[in-house]
């Protein structure tokens, strides 16, 4: 094979992965680089992160009431349960009551050792992407973080990594943590800016 | 996998599936069989024990995350808040057919230890998770107080 | 208090027999009993402290407890207690000194006298049924004891009281049922005793006069359920159900499943495929593994949509008259909601249904426990408990009911 036969095959081969890349892929930063304007830019690549940041398995431990949603069509968890002075739970009805360190099939419960629910002010149902833009970057509701401490977060802690191997049949948040990560950089890079609507 | 168990005290062995819920190797291995099967999915707390003192559902955790844990069934209940509530229970006929009861007062004691003057909210949030098809609740409810009110005067329970 | 015992005696056991000897029953002994001896010079001794036991609902025994045998399923209604207080009030008997026990299978004595020959718990009807007969079984015993007092201290039977278990005369006579239960035992049954007028009951229509018998065992986790139970040999199954009403098995795969560690067979059943093993965790896991394909074609195309379209059809449609007070016709729909989370849960033993077959009392319990031993007989079900081996069958729901052995 010569060195342009060679190419060709790779060419063919990439845009033959881009396409079977389904719908749950993210896009990487790269493909918003025929995006001229920075800020354009900088709200496209939020708005892609957005596609993770408001699927139902983030959204349902962000709730903006006391009370955490449960499944793809986000309906109130079963049984009855309230995030409680310190967002683990009720006493006597803990998080950790049902949900254990891990994924538990016998079960079908879900499970994470810091199981719990995101506290009030980082509520995000019932919000729009700007809206929930702008608490990300808000240090007295992000829990005082900096926007490296985001990209940290988002990129490898390990409870929102939970959002990609749900368990069961919940369906995985779209992408990889790593995209996500990846994302959430070049969002940063290019100014943090917020989309409009 | 062998591994050893503290249940109500005692140092019991566990031979088999590092997976097996905790629920079956209680009522099967163990032969305690106060604890119930009631859907084994977490939605019914028939199968609620205390591990360190915190309830758990003992059909969603695998017997293997039980090493170095107290466990408690509702045979193992000896504390002071424990009687009271049993007390408050047989003295009010809270119970129906019984299958969620177990349940109910494990619930119910981890609550009173923790908040000794537990309010309706408070039972509210700490029980909604245990289920009675016989619909006991209003007498649960009542028992949980009156248990509470006894602890708190001088006699006790 | 349930009673943890297993009664091996026959229906015979409970008519008297009047011979010189003294009642001689078919009771496993209560530790009194069996702390005689017999005499080496005189053969067996007669038992002289055997248990008073005047009709099929009630045993004195000389520890001065009594046993009243329940003939209903308890299913949390309350019907152990509210059975046992027919029975006491009538007896004078301590409360606090009143065992329950359950009846075993026999519909010639423990039907439910409105439904005939069946023994059977359903239709609200366990009260109302027994509150004669319970009653009748009370006052009976007491007369006897009565009568037996009245013997042994030459005193009219008019003349002497009963309260809480003990018998007492003006004279300062005094014994409890438990001493005067041997002299009871030995005296004729009398018939149609007179009861109680309803001001003299002390227990019937009192409020906490009785609290609930079983309460304590379901609450310290003692009370035994039929999920609880535990045999020499005995395996678990569970089923596989088709996912919709009515669809079939066409085939299915038990490879997988048979490599589970304690799973011992894969059966198919009319219901679906059942997994046979030891313990719960076993066969759960063989299920998982099961591979079962169905052909749906032949189950209802019914799902939630469907059914609630059927519900307000039919709610237009007329009802049919349920019930007619005096003033008021009540119409009722003809559809009556399924009742969810019962009990599907039966200890289906392979040697109880030999013994049924046999003709034989079985054990298994139930709203209709002859029931469960007419069909235990029937050529299917031997077959299958060949297969299932002594097998417990759970529904995927098991709760249990009360067990009563």
């Amino acid at each position: 094979m010569s060195v342009a036969q060679a190419w060709l095959v790779v060419i063919v081969l990439t845009g033959v992965g881009a396409s079977l890349a389904g719908a749950n892929d993210l896009r990487s930063p790269e493909s918003f680089s025929s995006i001229g304007d920075q800020a354009d830019r900088s709200r496209s690549l939020f708005v892609e992160a957005g596609r993770v940041l408001q699927h139902p398995r983030c959204l349902n431990c962000h709730p903006a009431g006391d009370r955490p949603s449960q499944g793809e069509d986000q309906h109130p968890h079963t049984p009855l349960v309230v995030r409680g002075l310190d967002d683990k739970g009720a006493t006597a009805l803990r998080c950790v009551t049902c949900h254990q360190a891990a994924n538990f099939t016998p079960s079908g419960v879900p499970g994470h050792p810091l199981w719990q629910m995101a506290p009030r002010e980082m509520a995000w149902q019932g919000k729009s992407l700007p809206q929930i833009c702008e608490q990300i970057k808000d240090p007295r509701r992000n829990g005082g973080k900096t926007l490296t401490q985001i990209h940290e977060h988002l990129a490898h802690d390990t409870l929102v990594g939970w959002a990609w191997a749900p368990g069961g049949s919940r369906e995985p948040a779209p992408g990889t943590q790593a995209q996500l990560g990846a994302l959430t950089a070049a969002w940063i890079e290019t100014g943090a800016a917020c989309p409009t609507r | 996998m062998s591994m050893t168990l503290n249940v109500n005290g005692t140092r019991r062995d566990f031979y088999g599936d590092p997976d097996t819920p905790l629920l079956w190797v209680i009522r099967e291995q163990l032969g305690l069989t106060g604890t119930k099967y009631g859907c084994g999915i977490a939605q019914c707390g028939a199968c609620t024990i205390h591990v360190d003192g915190v309830p758990l559902r003992s059909c969603s955790a695998p017997v293997a995350a039980m090493t170095g844990r107290a466990i408690t069934t509702i045979e193992g209940l000896a504390s002071r808040v424990a009687k009271a509530v049993q007390k408050a229970w047989v003295d009010l006929d809270v119970v129906q057919c019984g299958y969620c009861q177990s349940g109910q007062i494990m619930s119910a004691v981890a609550l009173l230890e923790k908040k000794p003057k537990a309010t309706d909210e408070d039972i509210d949030h700490a029980l909604a998770g245990n289920i009675c098809r016989c619909a006991t609740y209003q007498r649960i409810r009542a028992a949980i107080h009156l248990a509470a009110k006894r602890l708190a005067s001088k006699e006790g329970a | 208090m349930i009673c943890e015992q297993r009664p091996t005696l026959s229906r015979r056991d409970f008519l008297r027999s009047s011979g010189a000897a003294g009642l001689v029953l078919g009771f496993a002994c209560l530790p009194a009993c069996r702390a005689l001896t017999a005499s080496p010079v005189d053969g067996p001794a007669p038992p002289v402290h055997a248990p008073f036991t005047p009709n099929a609902f009630i045993r004195v025994a000389p520890d001065n407890t009594v046993t009243i045998v329940c003939k209903h399923l308890e299913m949390g209604q309350g019907n152990t207690t509210g059975l046992a207080t027919l029975a006491a009030d009538e007896l004078d008997a301590d409360w606090s000194l009143v065992r329950t026990e359950y009846a075993p299978s026999d519909p010639k004595v423990y039907n439910n006298v409105f439904y005939g020959e069946m023994q059977i718990t359903g239709g609200s009807t366990s009260i109302a049924n027994s509150f004669m007969q319970m009653r009748s079984a009370g006052a009976t015993a007491r007369a006897m004891l009565v009568a037996a007092a009245a013997n042994a201290w030459h005193v009219p039977a008019a003349e002497i009281n009963t309260a809480n278990s003990v018998l007492t005369h003006a004279s300062g006579r005094r014994a409890t049922y438990g001493e005067m239960a041997a002299a009871a035992g030995r005296l004729p049954v009398p018939k149609d005793v007179a009861l109680k007028q309803p001001q003299h009951f002390t227990l019937i229509g009192k409020q906490n006069a009785t609290p609930r018998v079983d309460s304590l065992s379901k609450c310290n986790g003692s009370a035994i359920y039929t999920i609880d139970v535990t045999l020499p040999g005995l395996l678990t199954a569970v089923i596989a159900f088709p996912p919709s009403f009515g669809a079939k098995v066409i085939s299915f795969d038990s490879a997988e499943a048979m490599r589970v560690p304690g799973v011992a067979d894969v059966v198919q059943v009319p219901e679906g495929v059942a997994v046979v093993g030891t313990g719960t965790w076993a066969v759960l896991k063989g299920r998982r593994a099961l591979k079962v394909a169905w052909d749906e074609s032949t189950g209802a195309s019914l799902n939630s949509d469907a059914v609630l379209a059927q519900y307000r059809a039919q709610a237009q449609q007329p009802g049919v008259p349920f019930a007619q007070p005096a003033d008021e016709r009540l119409d009722m729909g003809v559809f009556v909601a399924a009742v969810p989370g019962q009990v599907i849960n039966r200890r289906i033993g392979g040697a109880a249904e030999h013994r049924a077959a046999r003709g034989q009392p079985a054990r298994s319990r139930a709203q209709d426990p002859h029931h469960h031993r007419r069909t235990a007989g029937e050529p299917r079900y031997r077959r299958r408990s060949r297969q299932l081996a002594r097998a417990a069958v759970l529904h995927r729901q098991a709760r249990g009911r009360r067990l009563h052995v």
